[in-house]
């Protein structure tokens, strides 16, 4: 048997001695990785050390840090650089996703922290990016501000999507923040080999980096951790929000992401106009991204009831759902998984039969699946590739099919063109939607979204404002180094 | 034998069904039938009777069993043409709503005759006029509720008339009748079969155990757990067996496991005292006229060894489809296949939410 390996990431200051094995997924003897975690009494010493490099990040120009996430990410966009081919063979192992699906999820989800867009994302939400840096000219004030991120953030990753942790990871270092990073058990592989490459780039950044792994009952180390943070990150179900959340003391910030449903929508006028074939893979693109384990990921479709219909659309769902499981397979399931996708097929099989307007298509393996389906609340289970198409009257009817997720809704691949898409858009918007985009765009959200309604790098600052002074009338800018160095 | 080839439904009178009925019957009490033949019919009924079964069939992998979750949406009946005598409800142990069971005359007979059958072959061999105590409400009082049928059926076959009874009632487990049951029948001298879900059993004995009750009941008692813990913690077999010696004074030897769905007319007991599950489980014991298989999780193909989907072929029923997959998890091992619980839905993974996570989220809150 292989000797687990580490899927942690430690700063060159930080002690190894200080810290202890915790073996990813629990204490089964064939772990085949193991995470360190701060033994009991040592996360303070690790959080001082921490902030210390903090103080290193706050020093340090947004534009440096911007760089070297896009020298970092322009080497993982080469397919054969040797991070990304450890990276992808460890998820591989990890999660069953076939290496062509892994392959896809990181190009997805590692093409957004390029210079150009961070930028975009840091101007959309700061106005000017130099206000990381330090007092900027704020004409609407008539005075001065700064941005101000935590010292430290904790980042609790879920491990569904791969690749996700950087997502926090960057999100923290942009506002100078350094981490700490608690990788999931699904998926705890990526990061460290992420953080292997930054290191590489700037060591300065990764050395404000810890990345640690606990099991989710162990909330002795959950409380370390968020005691050492003035913010949080979290990801996951509701169960494990609410864990986190239970440890929450006042003033943190808090950023979570829980639970939420995403769905497609299909007008006959934007059938005909794109052509079917055509929008069935952009449709397949969708729900087979990241094996349809993102939150972006639609469950369903709801395809408006003219030519071509509902059942015409998911036949050619069917078609394309195999042309592009041909190139990009799903993977291996656990038994677990595969048993219960099989009973999940079992039902839908079931309830098409059973049902006049009803309709079962499936690959010869667990690759996909498409079922007609009468209601949207009637398709069952997420995940792996499993998409129901479901027919709709009207927008009146689309509306009423989404009522029930409201709470939940997050992400809408809408094709709709013209009048009817700015009706529909509007409509979709006020029902809970946070994210809407063309059909085939749904999974690869850009890092400039606010991710679940939320301006995700705004809500880790702390704002200085300097106003009704007269020094400020005149001062432009004053360098960042300044003000660290001497306060 | 009648050949049946045309698509038009067959009448629940028609000559095919009275030659299967009767081949069933005789199949089920050791006559020389061929028990592939009458699956092979059963399955012919199935798909002329039932346009979804062979929608599905035609859609799915051939054959392969009817999901459980069918009888909560559409349940399939295959004799439109008689009304049933008898409906009993699924338990919604698994929370996500209750199915509907549907037997007509010949179906209600056929499950009789194979309960009669499999507890006399299996579970009260060696044993005249035993006391059969129910830990489950009586027949009169739940008549949806096929264990309570079931057991009805096997206390009146076999049972001491006057010291067979349930001692379940709505508020749980009457103890009064239960001390005045047992104190007659050891001082009857007379061997009981206590019979019961597996959770009301262990509910009971904990806490008989805690009050410091306890009886040493005639040698050659027994102890019948079915339903397994669905919800509940799970308990082992040699746990359940610890716990019916130290209350009941009944021997390993005198517990046996059953196996049986409100989907199916016959109950699976366990074969061989050989633990095979994880918790202890032993292999159920096929009949000619029932077999418990395992479908591989990655094609459904028939595993010989090894875990996977549990899938019940009963050729005692005649209403609906022979094949039930059940939602459970089975070990097929060579000695039988052991049932290990029931198959979870996928897991979550992160924030990712099913849609019919919504629809429970919303009946959990009213």
């Amino acid at each position: 048997m292989a000797e687990p390996r580490c899927v942690s990431w430690l700063p060159s200051w930080a002690d190894p001695g200080s810290l202890e094995r915790a073996s990813v997924g629990g204490d089964a003897p064939d772990g085949r990785y193991y995470g360190l975690r701060p033994a009991p009494g040592q996360w303070p010493g690790l959080g001082e050390g921490l902030r210390a490099a903090h103080e290193s990040l706050r020093a340090m120009p947004v534009d440096r840090i911007v760089e070297a996430f896009d020298r970092t990410c322009s080497r993982w966009a080469d397919h054969g650089f040797a991070h990304r081919v450890r990276a992808r063979a460890d998820i591989v192992a990890a999660t069953g996703f076939s290496a062509q699906a892994v392959d896809h999820g990181l190009d997805v989800e590692l093409s957004n922290y390029r210079a150009k867009t961070l930028y975009r994302v840091l101007r959309r939400e700061l106005g000017d990016p130099g206000v990381l840096d330090g007092f900027t000219a704020d004409r609407e004030l008539g005075g001065h501000t700064m941005a101000l991120g935590p010292r430290v953030t904790t980042a609790v990753c879920s491990g569904n999507v791969p690749g996700l942790p950087a997502l926090s990871l960057v999100r923290a270092l942009l506002v100078k923040s350094a981490v700490i990073l608690k990788v999931a058990s699904g998926e705890p592989t990526f990061a460290v080999h992420f953080l292997r490459s930054l290191a590489e780039v700037d060591p300065a950044l990764a050395d404000a980096v810890v990345v640690t792994y606990w099991p989710s009952q162990d909330t002795a180390t959950l409380r370390g951790a968020m005691e050492q943070a003035d913010a949080v990150i979290a990801y996951g179900g509701d169960d494990a929000c609410a864990a986190v959340r239970a440890h929450l003391r006042p003033h943190q910030r808090y950023v979570e992401h829980g639970h939420k449903v995403s769905v497609g929508v299909l007008t006959g006028d934007y059938l005909a106009d794109v052509g079917l074939r055509e929008v069935a893979g952009r449709v397949a693109e969708d729900v087979s991204t990241f094996n349809q384990h993102a939150c972006v990921a639609p469950l369903a479709y709801l395809v408006e009831s003219r030519d071509p219909s509902p059942r015409d659309v998911a036949e050619a769902l069917a078609r394309a759902m195999a042309e592009y499981a041909a190139d990009c397979p799903l993977g291996l399931l656990s038994s677990t998984d595969a048993a219960a996708l099989q009973l999940r097929r079992a039902n839908m099989a079931w309830a098409a039969a059973s049902s006049p307007g009803g309709g079962f298509w499936r690959s010869a393996g667990l690759d996909w699946t498409v079922t007609l389906a009468p209601d949207l609340l009637s398709v069952q289970g997420a995940g792996n590739r499993t998409v129901g198409v479901v027919p709709v009257r009207d927008t009146r009817h689309i509306l009423s099919e989404l009522r029930p997720l409201a709470d939940r809704l997050q992400n809408i691949g809408l094709g709709a063109s013209g009048d009817r898409f700015w009706t529909l858009a509007s409509a979709l918007g006020r029902l809970g939607a946070s994210r809407i985009s063309e059909p085939g765009r749904m999974a690869g959200p850009s890092v400039v979204w606010r991710h679940d309604g939320m301006p995700c790098l705004s809500l880790l600052l702390r704002w200085c404002d300097i106003e009704m002074h007269p020094q400020a009338r005149h001062r432009v800018k004053t360098p960042a180094k300044d003000e660290v160095t001497q306060a | 034998m009648s050949v049946h080839c045309a698509t038009k439904r067959i009448a629940y009178r028609d000559t095919f069904v009275d030659e299967l009925y009767e081949d069933i019957g005789r199949l089920v009490t050791g006559d020389a039938v061929d028990a592939h033949l009458v699956e092979a019919r059963l399955r012919l009924l199935a798909r002329t009777n039932s346009a979804a079964t062979a929608a599905y069939w035609d859609h799915h992998e051939d054959g392969v069993g009817v999901p459980d979750s069918a009888y909560k949406a559409s349940p399939p009946y295959l004799f439109p043409d008689r009304e049933p005598v008898r409906v009993f409800e699924t338990s919604n142990t698994t929370g996500t709503g209750t199915g509907r069971v549907a037997y007509t005359p010949r179906g209600m007979e056929l499950m009789k005759t194979s309960i009669v059958r499999n507890a006399g072959a299996r579970l009260l061999r060696g044993l005249a006029e035993p006391a059969v105590i129910r830990l489950v409400p009586s027949e009169q009082a739940a008549p949806r509720m096929i264990m309570a049928h079931g057991m009805e059926v096997i206390a009146r076959r076999f049972g001491h008339a006057r010291l067979s009874s349930c001692v379940l009632d709505g508020s749980g487990v009457d103890r009064h009748a239960l001390r005045r049951l047992l104190g007659h029948a050891v001082a009857e001298e007379r061997p009981v079969v206590l019979i019961g879900a597996t959770s009301v059993f262990v509910n009971l004995c904990q806490s008989l155990r805690e009050e410091g009750e306890s009886w040493r009941l005639p040698s050659g008692s027994r102890l019948v757990d079915a339903g397994g813990h669905k919800r509940d913690r799970r308990v082992s077999v040699e746990e359940t067996r610890a716990m019916a010696a130290r209350v009941f004074g009944i021997e390993p030897r005198g517990h046996c496991n059953l196996f049986g769905m409100t989907e199916l007319a016959s109950q699976l007991y366990d074969g061989w005292d050989t633990a095979v599950g994880p918790l202890g489980e032993r292999p159920k014991a096929s009949e000619p006229f029932v077999r418990a298989q395992v479908r591989a999780p990655d094609d459904l193909s028939l595993l010989e060894r090894g875990a996977g989907l549990l899938e019940v072929v009963d050729l005692c029923v005649l209403d609906r489809p022979c094949a039930l997959l059940t939602g459970d998890w089975g070990l097929a091992h060579p000695a039988g296949v052991a049932v290990t619980g029931r198959v979870a839905k996928a897991r979550q993974r992160g924030c990712s939410l099913a849609l019919d996570q919504v629809t429970a989220e919303r009946n959990d809150h009213g």
